[in-house]
């Protein structure tokens, strides 16, 4: 049997649709069933917030043309996006591969080989059956007895052909070799012959279309190739892990290396940074740095642009580019720097510039509302809170804020819907443990509520709902929660606002980035000492409650923790850190929560020790010296007696004993002994 | 690769300047190092050796000490008589005097001399109701020692005056983490809580 292999392509076109299908479907299926199901998320979300409420009926920005354009611009984009266009024309083809595989049909090669139909028997024939089935045949296809004179050369082969298969299948059913041979190849005549195919079209390989295929095998590999990873490579070269451009980075970093803690920093200064990055450059050239800062600032300060369109390209970027710098900042442990980025991530997203003049920073919490105008707010009330405007005001509201009835009260409206944080507690935890011991990975556990700016102050923990305080203000200790302190938190609800600022261009961003930022501070010399964490995941249900139900507390407890990195102090004592809580959106939805963490050095209290009532290890067993070296008490063996025993006259004798027990140098014993008997 | 830097020394004056053909927004901090270089070498000529003195205690300009500590005296007793602008001044000038010393003279005794300064005059703008410049001080002082409870505690009330009840609260707290029973600290600390539940109309 030859096993040499040769070539062949796909002459009948019935293998290649199968290979194309293959490639496009392992791709395909995966993109979209994630598609699916991220369509299906989606889906319920959207469904879950059509109580979500637009400021549209009541209040439309100056430039909200342009923000519906920029909107549908990239809804649309989205739709078009390169996933997309995958997924739809890849389906498109497999369609068209279905059709055409369908249309074919496949001639069953000549190896293929079945014994019971060459017989025209049944399987379940018996051998009986068998003979005379193959008896009937053999004689009417036997070479001598069909008369081939008038017959054409092809059909005396045939005919041939026919027997030798008959003879074939009848071995095959009978014969020991032969029946193995063809259950395990499913061939009489033992393995076949190895094809290797290749799942070209004939079309492609002969004929005129041949070079066409050279060309695009060399495109492939020697150009396409290249370019690909190129590029890809450029990619991860030019991008950091935080997605901004390194160039940008590189500008961030530079700002902090130089930066002065003697210069109070305001919006302005950190608009004038941010300007600098490489991304505006991207978007359109004739971006230039200044050109990025006066858009920037005629956006926060509410004026109108003659490029409102590529305004709100730049602004939509902008609040990425922040977030990347606060990581940045971060870094660098410079809280002044990371507290003016959340601030100026605030004003572009409420736009809003809260170093304008005195009273824009002091009424920040209510120029932030939509529908309020600087020009017409009463600055002589002290009304700069929104807790202040909602509970007591001082004078009417829609005096105060200068607006009609009808407006003043979708204002408050909006007002209420801002969700504010409110802390229970707040500690170091270490797993397991009551106490923090030194050197031991430590995390931040917060409990706190969500609430509106509406209720006051914070209901009594004892007035919380039993099941609140049970599962989600004390934490079950179970084994799962030891190992994985993060999972109470990752199985809560990702924080939803039910109202969006009218400004900002990006929903999707707000929506995506409407939680808080935290950072963990030391008191002493006021640095960020953790990589800042955002608190994405919180229960909002309370949002909703009157302030009786507040007060009596139908109130919803959320958990937030960070891991810290650097394990507890090595020395026991006090160590005082702050925890500043900024909101991403809103102004004045911010917290400090003072923590002090105290490192205990315990000693481990071994629970059950007399549980089996075993007994102090014996002193000179190595049980009882690894126990000595522990400090724990061990069995003293009462040498005692034996010495007090050779007290006694004459017991000479006794003692040598003891001793040559232990001395195992029988050449000393013995000379020990020869001196003994001698000095006897 | 060298770069020249576009300065010029004037040997007359003894000082370097940037050259005019820079404009002068560009260069706003370089202009600031080139001042600092001016200063240490006018200093360096004063010193009139070929190596500035080592920064002892032995080399410590003490008649320069004791008028900071006359003006401060003085300052002090304007204090004591509730005039506080004069004090201010008076504080003013001490510290003046404490930052003229030469550069090169120990750091060391510099600092605390110009801290008490800085605690009057800090004092003083808060106690005549400067508190932007009062607030100015006391930035600077917990930069120069954060773990000194009654520097927070000036920062504090000087963003209590301005009204920023929640960063004062803050510091009220960060004062507190250095000493927990702080009297004035905790009698403040309760009204700052107190306000901020007023201002969010809690009360």
């Amino acid at each position: 049997m030859s096993s040499q292999s040769r070539y062949e392509y796909d002459e009948n076109s019935e293998t290649w649709p199968y290979f194309v299908l293959t490639t496009i479907l392992v791709p395909l299926i995966p993109i979209t069933i994630s598609k699916i199901s991220n369509l299906i998320s989606n889906k319920s979300k959207k469904l879950e917030s059509n109580k979500f409420k637009s400021t549209k009926n009541w209040f439309n920005p100056y430039n909200i043309k342009e923000i519906k354009n920029f909107k549908s611009l990239s809804e649309r984009s989205k739709l078009f996006s390169k996933q997309n266009i995958f997924i739809s024309i890849g389906w498109i083809l497999i369609l068209v591969l279905y059709l055409k595989i369908s249309s074919i049909i496949i001639i069953p090669s000549e190896s293929h080989f079945d014994p019971w139909k060459i017989l025209e028997i049944s399987e379940s024939a018996t051998e009986k059956v068998i003979k005379s089935a193959y008896r009937k045949l053999s004689l009417k296809y036997h070479p001598d007895k069909v008369d081939t004179s008038s017959m054409s050369q092809k059909d005396i082969d045939a005919v041939d052909s026919a027997y030798v298969l008959i003879n074939k299948a009848y071995k095959a059913l009978t014969d020991e070799t032969v029946r193995e041979n063809f259950l395990k190849y499913g061939n009489p005549d033992g393995p076949n012959e190895i094809k290797h195919g290749i799942a070209l079209p004939k079309f492609l390989i002969d004929g005129p279309t041949s070079p066409f295929l050279v060309l695009i095998y060399v495109l492939l590999i020697a150009v396409i190739l290249p370019l690909f990873v190129r590029s890809w490579w450029n990619g991860v070269k030019s991008m950091t892990k935080n997605g901004i451009h390194v160039d940008t980075a590189d500008h961030f970093m530079k700002v902090m290396i130089n930066a002065n803690p003697m210069k109070l920093l305001l919006v302005d200064d950190i608009i004038k940074f941010i300007s600098n990055s490489q991304e505006y450059f991207d978007i359109d050239i004739s971006l230039t740095p200044n050109k990025v800062e006066s858009l920037l600032m005629s956006y926060i300060n509410r004026e109108p642009s003659n490029e409102e369109t590529l305004r709100l390209k730049v602004v939509a970027i902008t609040p990425k580019l922040i977030a990347a710098f606060i990581e940045i900042a971060a870094g660098f442990k410079n809280t002044e720097y990371c507290l003016k980025l959340v601030d100026t991530h605030r004003c572009i997203i409420q736009a809003l510039n809260i170093d304008k003049d005195a009273k824009h920073n002091q009424f920040k919490q209510i120029l932030q509302l939509p529908g309020v105008d600087a020009s017409k707010v009463d600055f002589k009330q002290n009304m700069i809170t929104l807790g202040k405007l909602l509970k007591k005001p001082t004078i009417d509201p829609s005096k105060f804020l200068g607006t009609d009835e009808k407006i003043t009260k979708n204002i408050l409206n909006y007002a209420k819907s801002i969700p504010l944080i409110e802390p229970l507690e707040c500690s170091f935890k270490v797993p397991s443990e009551n106490f923090i011991p030194p050197n031991s990975s430590a995390n931040i556990n917060l409990k706190f509520i969500i609430k509106s700016p509406l209720h006051k102050s914070k209901p009594e923990i004892k007035d919380l709902s039993k099941i609140v305080i049970e599962t989600q203000f004390k934490e079950e200790e179970s084994m799962e929660n030891m190992r994985d302190p993060m999972k109470v938190v990752e199985k809560q609800n990702i924080f939803e606002l039910d109202n969006l600022p009218p400004f900002f261009p990006d929903e999707e961003y707000i929506q995506n980035n409407c939680g808080w930022i935290a950072f963990l501070v030391a008191q002493r010399d006021n640095k960020i000492i953790e990589i800042p964490k955002q608190i994405i995941r919180a229960e909002s249900k309370n949002l909703k409650l009157t302030q009786e139900e507040f007060a009596k507390s139908d109130c919803e407890v959320s958990t937030f923790k960070i891991q810290l990195q650097a394990p507890s102090p090595p020395n026991v004592g006090e160590y005082q850190f702050r925890l500043i809580i900024r909101n991403l959106v809103y102004f004045g939805s911010d917290v400090d929560i003072p923590l002090v963490m105290k490192v205990e050095d315990k000693p481990v209290e071994i629970p059950g020790k007399d549980l089996y009532e075993i007994e102090d290890p014996d002193e000179d067993s190595i049980a009882g010296a690894m126990a000595t070296i522990r400090g724990d008490p061990v069995k003293k063996i009462e040498f005692e007696n034996e010495y007090e025993s050779s007290d006694d006259e004459g017991d000479d004798e006794e003692e040598e004993e003891l001793w040559t027990d232990i001395d195992t140098d029988t050449e000393v014993e013995e000379d020990a002994v020869d001196l003994d008997e001698n000095q006897k | 690769m060298t770069a020249v830097l576009p300065i010029k020394y004037d040997p007359t004056s003894k000082t370097i300047s940037l050259e005019e053909s820079v404009p002068l927004s560009s260069t706003k901090d370089f202009q600031i190092e080139v001042s600092q270089i001016n200063t240490l070498y006018s200093d360096f000529i004063k010193t009139n050796s070929e190596l500035p003195p080592p920064p002892t205690k032995e080399a410590f300009t003490q008649n320069l000490s004791m008028m900071v500590k006359k003006m401060h005296e003085s300052a002090v007793l304007l204090m004591r008589q509730k005039s506080f602008e004069e004090a201010a001044k008076k504080f003013d000038i001490a510290l003046g005097l404490a930052s003229a010393r030469s550069k090169f003279e120990s750091f060391q005794a510099t600092l605390p001399e110009l801290m008490i300064c800085l605690i009057g005059r800090c004092d003083a703008y808060t106690n005549a109701g400067f508190f932007v410049e009062a607030l100015e001080d006391a930035e600077v002082l917990i930069l120069l020692g954060s773990t000194i409870p009654d520097n927070h505690l000036r920062r504090g009330i000087c963003k209590l005056n301005l009204g920023d009840f929640v960063t004062a609260k803050s510091d009220f707290e960060r004062g507190l983490a250095f000493n927990s029973k702080h009297p004035i600290l905790l009698k403040l600390y309760d009204i700052c809580k107190k306000l901020i539940d007023e201002e969010n109309g809690d009360v």
